[in-house]
């Protein structure tokens, strides 16, 4: 590794927890928010340099913008602003347990053995002919379950949500936005189709253009674009975020029926299934988030 | 130190700060932040054990993966905690 290499890494794993304490002390909610929204890009680098561009990718655009949104658009609710919190000062009574957390685990993860883990058995298992990026293979191949019960957890969440608060409707505009949802909506819709595309050769994938997409619907929302009369997971959508989750079962059901296992794709198929599953997942994944924005975001301009 | 232990070191820190911040705050903006930096500390203890053999090996896509999903799933949970939260009425 070069020399810059080695700084740049020794830089980001000071700033990461550096930044995570300013942001989780900080006194100002907004201030809070916007330490959040750089934790989040740090961090996005931070995979980056741990030769993890899918995760990158996902970071950027869900945990630090998507988030980051959601966060923000908390800082404006009607009623009581947020009030200003002191600074941490923390009891002297909390410092051992963080101590304590801190060494047991620090200590338990640098006695791990050097291992390689499970990349050559990846690797060895890779040579199917649609998938041929390890990620997306592990993602939606060999651990396809995994994925198939994160979207059931999406969908459970957005039903949370919905039953939470059945009566809050999108309505915050910014005029300000319009023009920049018009440039940048409809080329989201194209990034996010090539992420897709590109997913089965290199980084990107489902979740990754999903959330480039999830970021359009916030914009569109932000800046008034939708009809005043949205609601957050109306009926008429509500087709659409179960359709991934509903594809994806179906597709992994079917082998059962002829006799194999669970998801057990069958050879020479893989590529138009996972095809077909992950443009489902796109769609779902993308306004079922959306949804939340939609819920969450203020009335009023902070 | 090789490089992955200071970044499984960078991730267990993240996890105690937020760990403390999430059981002594009593503000739900602090908290749930915490939940999502929480998370954050343990995607990168998972990514740099995936790194073991450093840059130029191949890593090991499992636990990318399974960060994936976590990364996903912690939205989520922000989304819904958020929903919750603003339900209660709001102020922390």
């Amino acid at each position: 590794m070069t020399t810059t290499g080695r700084v740049l890494d020794a830089l980001l794993a000071v700033a990461l927890p550096t930044v995570a304490l300013r942001a989780l002390t900080a006194p100002q909610p907004s201030t809070a928010v916007a330490l959040f929204i750089a934790l989040g890009l740090l961090s996005a680098v931070s995979w980056a340099r741990l030769a993890a561009p899918d995760l990158a990718l996902v970071e950027a655009a869900l945990g630090a913008g998507f988030t980051g949104a959601l966060f923000g658009g908390a800082l404006g609710w009607r009623g009581k602003p947020l009030p200003r919190v002191a600074p941490w000062m923390p009891h002297p009574l909390q410092l051992p347990p963080l101590v304590l957390v801190a060494v047991v685990l620090g200590g338990a993860v640098l006695a791990l053995p050097e291992s390689a883990g499970l990349a050559q058995v990846v690797s060895s298992e890779l040579p199917r002919e649609a998938l041929t990026h390890p990620v997306s293979a592990v993602l939606l191949d060999f651990r396809g379950y995994d994925t198939l019960l994160e979207t059931a957890v999406l969908v459970a969440a957005s039903v949370g949500a919905r039953r939470a608060l059945p009566h809050e409707a999108a309505a915050r505009v910014d005029h300000r936005l319009t023009s920049m949802a018009r440039l940048l909506v409809p080329a989201s819709f194209l990034v996010a189709l090539y992420l897709l595309w590109r997913g089965a050769a290199g980084p990107g994938g489902a979740f990754q253009a999903s959330a480039v997409l999830a970021g359009a619907s916030v914009l569109l929302s932000a800046s008034g674009q939708r009809s005043p009369a949205d609601v957050a997971f109306p009926r008429s959508h509500r087709r659409w975020m179960v359709a991934g989750p509903a594809v994806f079962t179906i597709f992994a059901a079917l082998p059962v029926l002829g006799g194999a296992s669970l998801l057990h794709y069958p050879a020479g198929s893989l590529g138009w299934q996972v095809l077909v599953i992950e443009l489902g997942l796109l769609v779902s994944v993308a306004t079922l988030l959306g949804g939340f924005f939609s819920l969450v975001a203020s009335e009023e301009t902070p | 130190m090789s490089p992955w232990k200071a970044w499984a070191l960078a991730g267990v820190v993240l996890y105690a700060l937020a760990f403390r911040v999430l059981f002594a705050e009593t503000t739900w903006l602090r908290r749930l932040m915490a939940l999502s930096v929480l998370g954050t500390g343990c995607f990168l203890v998972l990514v740099a054990l995936a790194y073991r053999r450093g840059p130029d090996a191949e890593v090991d896509p499992v636990p990318h993966a399974l960060a994936l999903t976590g990364i996903v799933v912690s939205v989520a949970a922000s989304g819904l905690g958020l929903v919750l939260a603003r339900r209660q009425g709001a102020p922390p």
